[in-house]
């Protein structure tokens, strides 16, 4: 029996999926502590039927902006399977991502093998597996929509496309702001056709008008507050100025090569320099959004994971014409007898370099990065044991945990966008856990109005230290719970 | 009158009349949607109504704590137009740029009329101009830069029409509304002058210009020696788009499309050359003066009316697309007309404004000095009528620096000694404060510079207080 391209296509499919859930079913918490604001979400949506549009508990209360609509989805797997559910489909979707750069690759190459190589690549770029592996996050089905509105693109002379272009540039700004991403894209598209010579068919020209339209009108009417309080801010999401350049600290090639890959990397670059060479504009759009992801991160606008995510996924579909080209090119060597042995030579390459790193890290992020059930107590604690109306400081990333596990508000958490101040609540606040003199640090309590305070064992080793440094007088600072090197800090003065 | 005029007038009033049904309900709109215990929108208006009452004074005693005024002819016209009709202040301060908004829109109709814009064309630069952000924001709020563009326009009418002699005198008339709109229509008169190679009329009026010189006793005004907006450059930009946050900005959908009809322009290549620089020296003139945006909103309604039109005409592939694309456009500028006429219906003051104003009024001395950020200085001034350290008119202000210099020690000290040789300086009896000072546009800390001082010291009383406002009296 012949196996169909089809059927390597859904097996790398089942691979992927299978690899994801494995890792993801390991454990019932998430690992990345922005995904208990996500579960929030889900639960509030499951219940009330609606998302919530002011956050109570994030920094005191604040607005939330856009629809979140991967939450709406994952809401309706939540209520029927629950959190079971919620890990499933949120693979399922990610997973689904290797169907769309498989039928782009094959549109831009016509060749099966290229193409099924990029779909494996694709499901497999390190940074990718790392940033999306056992969380909630809205990149899930950002990632895959963005895709699949590029291949609409290409095909759309085609009704069926068309329309699914239009409903797909109506979703996308409706989830995410990086569909202004997407639009500045479209225009570098335009302009590389522009300088290439290459006459554009009428619809795209007229796509590109709509998409970046619309964009800008949703983009506006969702985030104007957002512009008008924090101004253009909003671009960099309202992230303090420490934590961007941090992100960006100690960056260098090596380990960019490394997150998105050697194969996705290598190829990616020769299928680019033949696209060019060939004028093939289907490519073009690709490279446009990869130019546009560099030139985003270099202008630092972009988080450096998500731009590397794109920068790697688009990568391993332009990578197709390189796997082509090369295949291509050993035929007509002396090479071409061992076709076979390179193809498979290619496939173990991928594994060493891919799947493998991707695996080591998965490991690396379920047992690390993920909650454990010793670290949920204090949540519980604090949710059983503290007043409705308590105000919690933890460490940055684990105030979506006070919000979304606790259920009390935080000091602050991830969430920045609307925040008035970011860059001084981030100083000042952080500074609580290294503060000295106690009569600084009560001055911050009584500003953010502090009742308790937890330092969990990442908050002490990240800032090296063993207890808070003013928190020996006993009449202010009561310690209400111990438990290893996690502990909560009642205010009492 | 015989046939053929009326038949002509009856296809001119055809288009003209819902164009301007749209622009009385459209700047209606603000006023309409505003709470009715409220009057006028901003300071500046509340200033121009308060000069009107004596409008050929040349000294006003409660701004800068006293000062010249240099002349302006807007609360002359304010008053006589008050005085015409039989209304009040307040209510002429909201009637007169409704009509010179109306006025405003027949002249760009009759000139791009003049310029031979096909019909279509001309309609939608007319209907984009009138549900612009900028055009219902000047015609809505009582300013100085209404007349200088009515009379801008006019004269561009009359210089079409071969009328130089009347035209020069009226664009002349444009000085007595203030510099900066002078030399604002000056620099689109000499692009017009250029282009049409009419320099004779240009050297007449830098003629009667030199001979304003030895008018001028006063000297040269005070430079401002500080930035009187936040910021930089990321607040202009977020100043010159409606849908960032400009009150007075552009939408992006008009620049969008402005973008399409810039293309189209491009055809004729150099042609068009005069379009061009205009609006590349009213971009350039916006970054020393925010309101050049006003002027630049007529050549923006033109470029997105021939960006529509190309749009509409040109080839389109998919007719789901192009409907698409023609929604979105309506919605984006519709949007942005919403938002705009939302912004002007909530703007300040509020009713805590007017009623802490009411207070200070009824319960402080005539010559009381009251202190606030300079942005409230024309409330202080208006509302209050009672004396401001300093104000929005900095234009030959006394010691101006000096007084910002002040001004921001006073603000920003935790210095009691600092402060108080400040309060003697000025003889401030009071200190008004509102939300949006202590939310970013002077402290970002309850217990920052003088919020910190008004608490902690025994020299300030807490004299009044509400949702919005604190008023502190200067006691020790």
């Amino acid at each position: 029996m012949k196996i169909k391209t089809f059927d390597i296509v859904f097996l790398i499919f089942l691979f992927v999926f299978v690899f994801r859930l494995f890792f993801s079913l390991q454990t019932a918490q998430f690992s990345d502590y922005d995904s208990y604001y996500g579960l929030r979400q889900i639960e509030y949506i499951a219940e009330h039927g609606s998302h919530i549009t002011y956050d109570e508990l994030s920094y005191g209360g604040r607005d939330v902006l856009g629809i979140p609509l991967l939450f709406y989805i994952l809401a309706l797997f939540e209520s029927l399977l629950g959190t079971y559910g919620l890990k499933i489909a949120s693979v399922l979707i990610i997973s689904s991502l290797i169907f769309i750069t498989y039928i782009i690759a094959k549109r831009i190459t016509e060749n099966e093998i290229a193409s099924i190589l990029a779909a494996l690549c694709s499901g497999f770029i390190p940074i990718f597996v790392f940033k999306t592996l056992n969380n909630i996050t809205p990149y899930s089905i950002v990632y895959p929509v963005i895709f699949l509105l590029i291949y609409s693109f290409y095909r759309i002379e085609e009704r069926f496309y068309l329309i699914m272009f239009i409903a797909l540039a109506f979703l996308l700004p409706l989830m995410h702001p990086i569909a202004f991403l997407v639009a500045f894209s479209l225009v570098i598209y335009s302009i590389l056709c522009y300088v290439e010579n290459i006459e554009e068919n009428g619809t795209k020209k007229d796509a590109v008008l709509l998409f970046i339209l619309v964009t800008f009108l949703i983009g506006f009417l969702f985030y104007k507050k957002a512009f008008s309080v924090i101004g253009l801010s909003v671009i960099w999401q309202n992230i303090p100025a420490k934590i961007l350049s941090e992100s960006f600290k100690g960056i260098n090639v090596f380990d960019m090569i490394i997150n998105i890959g050697i194969v996705p990397l290598l190829f990616g670059v020769l299928g680019t320099y033949f696209a060019i060479k060939n004028k093939n504009k289907d490519v073009f759009l690709l490279i446009s959004l990869c130019i546009t992801g560099i030139i985003l991160l270099i202008t630092r606008l972009l988080d450096f994971s998500t731009g590397l995510v794109l920068l790697g996924i688009t990568l391993s579909i332009i990578a197709a014409v390189g796997f082509d080209k090369f295949l291509k090119y050993i035929t007509i060597t002396k090479l071409s007898r061992h076709i076979n042995t390179i193809k498979f030579s290619l496939i173990i390459f991928i594994i060493i370099t891919l799947i493998l790193p991707s695996m080591i890290g998965a490991v690396g992020i379920i047992k690390e990065s993920t909650l454990t059930d010793n670290e949920i107590i204090p949540f519980l604690w604090i949710k059983n044991n503290t007043a409705l109306s308590s105000t919690v400081l933890a460490d940055l990333d684990e105030g979506n945990l006070i919000t979304g596990m606790a259920n009390r508000k935080s000091v602050f958490d991830t969430n920045f966008l609307l925040v008035k101040n970011s860059d001084k609540i981030f100083e000042e606040a952080t500074s609580l856990f290294t503060a000295e003199s106690e009569i600084k640090a009560l001055e911050l309590i009584t500003k953010y109005d502090i009742d308790y305070i937890y330092l969990s064992e990442n908050t002490k080793n990240k800032y090296n230290i063993k207890e808070l440094k003013y928190g020996m007088d006993e009449k202010c600072f009561e310690k209400v719970f111990k438990d290893g090197p996690r502990e909560i800090i009642k205010i009492v003065c | 009158m015989d046939q053929e005029k009326l038949s002509r007038l009856y296809a001119e009033g055809k288009t003209l009349l819902p164009l301007l049904i749209i622009v009385i309900i459209v700047l209606s709109m603000p006023y309409y949607f505003r709470d009715k215990s409220l009057s006028l929108i901003g300071g500046e208006s509340y200033n121009y109504a308060r000069l009107a009452e004596n409008p050929l004074k040349n000294y006003d005693e409660l701004s800068y704590g006293g000062r010249f005024l240099v002349f302006n002819a807007y609360p002359l016209i304010l008053s006589l137009f008050s005085r015409a009709l039989n209304i009040d202040l307040m209510d002429a301060s909201k009637t007169l740029p409704i009509i010179l908004g109306i006025m405003a829109l027949m002249l760009f109709y009759f000139i791009l009329k003049k310029l031979e814009t096909d019909k279509l064309t001309l309609f939608l630069a007319c209907l984009i101009l009138a549900i612009s952000p900028p055009f219902v924001y000047m015609f809505t709020v009582s300013n100085t830069y209404i007349i200088p563009i009515i009379l801008a326009l006019l004269s561009f009418l009359l210089l079409l029409h071969d009328k130089k002699t009347i035209a020069y005198p009226v664009f002349f008339a444009t000085i007595f509304f203030g510099i900066a709109p002078f030399l604002i229509s000056l620099a689109l008169l000499t692009i017009y002058s250029v282009k049409t190679k009419s320099y004779k009329g240009l050297y007449l009026l830098l003629l009667v210009l030199l001979l304003l010189i030895p008018i001028i006793k006063l000297g040269l005004p005070e430079f401002i020696g500080f930035d009187n907006l936040p910021e930089g450059i990321n607040f202009r930009m977020q100043t010159f788009i409606s849908e960032l946050g400009g009150e007075i900005g552009l939408s992006i959908f008009a620049i969008l499309l402005s973008l399409f009809g810039l293309k189209q322009l491009w055809h004729g290549k150099y042609e068009h050359i005069a379009v061009y620089i205009a609006i590349a020296t009213l971009m350039i003139a916006y970054f020393f003066e925010i309101r050049s945006l006003l002027y630049l909103n007529f050549f923006i309604s033109m470029l997105a009316a021939i960006g529509i039109v190309r749009l509409l005409y040109q080839k389109w592939d998919s007719v789901i697309i192009n409907l698409i694309i023609g929604v979105i456009l309506i919605l984006g500028l519709i949007s942005s007309i919403i938002f705009t006429i939302g912004t002007l219906a909530n703007a300040l003051p509020n009713k805590d404004v007017i009623d802490s104003f009411a207070y200070l009024n009824r319960e402080s001395k005539e010559n009381a000095v009251v202190f606030s950020y300079y942005v409230k200085g024309q409330w202080i001034s208006s509302l209050g009528k009672r004396k401001n350290v300093m104000d929005e008119n900095f234009f030959y202000a006394p010691s101006l620096n000096e007084r910002y210099n002040d001004s921001e020690t006073l603000l920003h000290t935790k210095d009691i000694n600092a402060a108080e040789s400040i309060i003697n300086k000025y003889k401030i009896k009071y200190i008004w404060i509102d939300n949006t000072m202590k939310n970013g546009q002077v402290w970002n800390e309850n217990d920052e510079g003088l919020l910190f001082l008004l608490r902690a010291s025994n020299k300030f009383k807490r004299d009044y207080v509400n949702d919005y406002i604190e008023i502190w009296k200067v006691v020790g």
